[in-house]
């Protein structure tokens, strides 16, 4: 009796028993017809899973990111009471860095303002924002693919970066953008008024000045790099003295 | 839970499984981190968790409009990008074969029902029919029908991006009676 194309993907799939596989062996050997039919969809079987090799592509994020290790951490159990960490891990990078852009404009206005009372409660949410894109100040470096912007204060801003200078490429470029603006696929961030630090940077670090700026400095590991200047971005004698390699992006 | 082992553990496959499913590699990541997310809220026996993170993710994708309209788009691009004209078809280039090859998979997925897409692609990762059946929501005693339908249907769509491998594997994987190579190992598997 002919076996049917589920009985013999089963077979193939390992989904019968014991005493199946063995009747299933009985029949085979009998059926010529049922074992070609089983080399067509064991054939079938290995084409499919060549073609769906094909459409893969690397996984982002081996390392967990920071938004979704906060959330962890900051989950006790039962894991249902950190619902702000939790939002934050949903909201992911881009929502953050919104949130810190806008408080970031308040931070400038308020900043404007001498013995303005929201200087405090702007500085904390700045703070807070930071700590949320960067993760806890005394947590492990956190990477992740992410990016992160901030308005220069009385035109100025500074980014300071740090990392493992062997595995270090800082591109630094100039933009038309209003507001600076770094991206890393492995580092961790935080923004305060005026000034973006970047931690534990591996590999390729971006960073944006704005053209409109009055004055722009990049550092990395405390040593001045790059210095933009009434528009013009330039790098500093020490910008080749230490590991990192550190590029100027020809303005577009 | 050790949570963090989970994500080490099953990150690469739920990516694999929700990527191939949705053919964005955006849109992906953002599944794959919405069901750690929720796997927060879920503390699981750690055989539970693979499975559990599985069925989220496929919910996930069945249950979002957005991502209904942006599979559709892609869909679209996908079909006009397969498109090569008989000369290109014909290029031995090895980067042109591979990208015909990559349409033509993600046509022939995209052309099965979504049931029949999740099946197959949980098959993939080594579900056993039983998962498949609790995750995708249909009766344990169709999934074998389902799967060799669909598995037939998604091998005979591959045709013809996928002959030069099969030529290939003729030529390196054959057995001596020429039948493709592949013990009975997944007859084993239980």
């Amino acid at each position: 009796m002919r076996r049917s194309d589920e009985e013999l993907l089963a077979y193939l799939d390992g989904e019968l028993s014991a005493d199946e596989r063995r009747s299933m062996r009985a029949h085979l050997d009998a059926s010529p017809e049922d074992a070609r039919r089983l080399d067509e969809l064991r054939f079938a079987s290995r084409r499919v899973t060549a073609a769906l090799e094909t459409l893969d592509v690397p996984a982002p994020w081996p390392e967990m990111p920071a938004t979704l290790r906060e959330a962890a951490r900051n989950a006790p159990r039962p894991l249902t009471s950190a619902p702000s960490a939790r939002r934050a891990a949903r909201f992911g990078g881009r929502s953050v860095v919104a949130a810190a852009a806008l408080i970031l404009v308040l931070a400038a206005g308020a900043y404007a303002v001498p013995g303005s009372p929201l200087r405090d409660f702007v500085s904390r949410s700045v703070s807070a924002i930071g700590s949320l894109i960067g993760g806890a100040p005394e947590g492990p470096a956190d990477p992740g693919p992410s990016e992160v912007a901030v308005d220069p204060i009385d035109g100025r801003v500074l980014v300071a970066i740090s990392g493992p200078s062997r595995d270090l490429r800082v591109t630094v470029a100039v933009t038309m953008d209003e507001r600076a603006n770094v991206s890393a696929r492995v580092a961790s961030f935080r923004v305060e008024a005026g000034r973006i630090d970047v931690t534990d940077a591996r590999g390729d670090v971006r960073v944006e000045l704005p053209r409109s700026a009055t004055g722009a400095v990049v550092e990395v590991d405390g040593v001045e790099v790059a210095r933009l200047v009434d528009g013009v971005l330039r790098l500093t004698p020490e910008a080749g003295t230490g590991t990192a390699e550190i590029l100027i992006e020809p303005a577009g | 839970m050790d949570f963090d082992a989970a994500y080490h553990s099953h990150h690469p496959a739920l990516y694999r499984y929700v990527h191939r499913l949705v053919g964005d590699p955006d849109l992906a990541a953002d599944v794959v981190q919405e069901s750690f997310v929720r796997l927060l809220d879920h503390p699981l026996p750690d055989d539970e968790v693979r499975r559990w993170l599985f069925t989220v993710a496929t919910n996930l994708v069945r249950d979002d409009a957005r991502m209904r309209t942006r599979r559709q788009r892609l869909l679209a691009e996908r079909y006009e990008r397969s498109d090569l004209s008989p000369d290109a078809a014909e290029e031995p280039d090895r980067t042109a074969v591979r990208s015909e090859r990559i349409a033509a998979a993600r046509v022939a997925l995209d052309a099965l029902s979504e049931r029949d897409r999740q099946m197959l692609l949980m098959r993939e990762e080594g579900f056993r029919y039983a998962e498949i059946a609790e995750a995708i929501d249909v009766a344990p005693g169709s999934v074998g029908t389902l799967l060799a339908r669909a598995l037939r249907r998604f091998a005979g769509a591959l045709d013809p991006a996928f002959r030069t491998y099969e030529k290939e594997e003729a030529e390196h994987g054959s057995d001596e009676g020429g039948n493709p190579v592949d013990s009975d190992a997944n007859a084993e598997r239980s």
